[in-house]
């Protein structure tokens, strides 16, 4: 069975692009077009392997998501990579805190999202 | 201090944050990867250098600074499909520098839409490669699934085909050798028989002429004997019987030679037989070396296929790694909508501000009230925006905590 990876990001096009390049590893994507709607999945039992969320997304932000991502059961431990156009030092400080395993600056290229991507789920 | 002094003030302490801000922006953008936005930030500091100029002028009105801007006529825009963009009535006022003010509202507000504009057209665009590229891709890969079922197929069937047919001719070479064989072997053993039969019926004949031989013999010795008793009379019957004598022995004599004889041919036969079954061999031998060619050439079309097979299989995997890499590349290129988008977002966030800047400028002037401290609205523009440039060697582009 197929690990499932949850991505978050409000552009549909980032979702098209990411959704792609993980496909092409054989992991299954589940797709969220806002913070809201990823919490709502997990909160309904959606069990993923990790979660990959944009910052900048309406009311929900990806800091937000990933603090009450981390309350949901099976997600506490689960890596969380924050995919975003934001490079500051205190923005990542804050998603560290907010418990985010890593920061991803946009864009990102397949080998190099696949190599993160294997790293962090094992079996992939 | 005049009038025109104190205009001229407060549009330098308006232009400066702008100018300031997206200066910084054009620069950091055109040192990042995307030549598109670095431009339009380029050409929108341009735009705020433009209008300070224009404003710095004391007799323009605010139909020729839309003019001198190149904004166009107010008649020529907006196209039919987007909401138009009015002259705030909050800022309309009698003074040139209220109408200055109401126009560089009016600018924000269709800078902002133009650039939500871009945004949401980037995105549709965006959208609709990536849909492309989706549906390339997967039509790439069932073209190579059909190719890789397909192409071979007829190159398949014909060495199908020839393998086929070599081995029903391997099969009818062999019925009719065998056959072949078979019938001879009968005929062979038939003959042989013959033969045999006719030697031993001929050595039974040459059996009694030995017999009558024997007994003239005999008879002769009687006669000889009884000749002998007769004295002077029997002197001619003597003469006889020694004739019958030497009959009798050249009879033996003749049968034995013709034993001989019957022996030798017999011999002869069977070398004679020995000789044509030796040709035989030699004859299938050369059927065996046909069929052996025949084997060899099936053999060989059968390693082509294999060869054929595993050379489409190669160029299959091949093509299909060569196209899958750069569709890859593209979809993950695509990406760059996105930071534009939040670009853009981030541009209209300090339009926007500049325009909330404008209002309260405005207000205090009407009302006589100092202008608003600028370091809060200062502070929003020279804030770090999203995506910062691509090729800072500080920026870790990718961090585990």
């Amino acid at each position: 069975m197929s690990a499932t990876v949850l991505i978050v990001d409000d552009s549909a096009t980032m979702l098209m692009s990411i959704e792609n390049i993980l496909q092409k590893i054989g992991v299954n994507v589940e797709k969220a077009s806002s913070g809201e709607q990823a919490l709502s999945k997990l909160q309904g039992g959606l069990k993923v392997k990790m979660m990959i969320t944009d910052l900048n997304m309406g009311a929900m932000n990806g800091i937000e998501l990933i603090r009450l991502a981390r309350k949901v059961p099976g997600m506490a431990f689960a890596p969380i990579l924050m995919l975003t156009t934001e490079s500051q030092q205190d923005k990542r400080n804050e998603a560290k805190a907010a418990g985010a395993t890593g920061w991803i600056v946009k864009p990102i290229d397949g080998p190099n999202l696949t190599k993160l991507v294997k790293q962090l789920i094992p079996g992939v | 201090m005049p009038a025109f002094a104190e205009r001229h003030i407060q549009i330098e302490r308006l232009a400066t944050p702008f100018v300031v801000a997206i200066t910084v922006v054009s620069i950091g953008l055109a040192m990042g990867q995307t030549a598109t936005s670095a431009i339009a930030a380029a050409a929108a500091a341009a735009l705020v250098l433009a209008l300070r100029d224009v404003l710095m002028r004391p007799e323009e009105d605010a139909s020729s600074v839309m003019h001198a801007l190149g904004l166009g006529e107010p008649e020529t825009v907006p196209p039919s499909d987007i909401a138009p963009v009015e002259i705030s009535p909050l800022l309309a006022g009698d003074t040139d520098l209220e109408a200055h003010l109401a126009t560089l509202d009016t600018l924000f507000s269709r800078a902002t839409r133009d650039t939500s504009s871009v945004t949401d057209e980037a995105e549709a665009a965006a959208f609709s490669i990536m849909s492309s590229l989706k549906t390339i891709e997967t039509t790439i890969g069932e073209l190579i699934c059909f190719l890789e079922a397909s192409s071979s197929n007829g190159r398949v069937l014909e060495i199908v085909e020839r393998t086929d047919h070599e081995l029903s001719r391997n099969k009818t070479l062999i019925s009719e050798f065998l056959a072949r064989r078979d019938d001879d072997m009968e005929d062979c053993t038939r003959r042989l028989d013959d033969i045999e039969t006719m030697t031993d019926r001929l050595s039974g004949a040459v059996e009694g002429i030995h017999a009558i031989a024997k007994q003239t013999h005999l008879l002769a010795l009687n006669a000889a004997i009884e000749a002998s008793r007769a004295g002077t009379f029997g002197a001619g019957f003597e003469v006889v019987a020694h004739e019958v004598k030497r009959l009798s022995e050249r009879s033996s004599n003749t049968a034995t030679e013709i034993n001989d004889g019957l022996l030798t041919l017999r011999d002869t036969i069977r070398e004679n037989l020995n000789v044509l079954v030796s040709q035989r061999i030699e004859a299938e031998r050369k059927e065996l070396d046909r069929i052996a060619t025949s084997i060899a050439t099936l053999t060989e079309d059968m390693e082509r296929l294999v060869s054929h097979q595993r050379d489409t299989l190669g160029k299959v995997q091949m093509e299909s790694g060569r196209i899958a890499e750069p569709v890859l590349t593209l979809t993950s290129s695509i990406q760059f909508q996105d930071i534009i988008r939040q670009r853009l977002e981030h541009l209209e966030m300090i339009f926007a501000r500049a325009q909330g800047d404008l209002v309260d400028i405005s207000s205090a002037q009407a009302q006589g009230h100092p202008l608003p401290p600028v370091a809060p609205f200062r502070d929003v523009v020279l804030s770090e925006g999203p995506a910062a440039p691509r090729n800072n060697a500080e920026i870790v582009n990718i961090e585990l905590f």
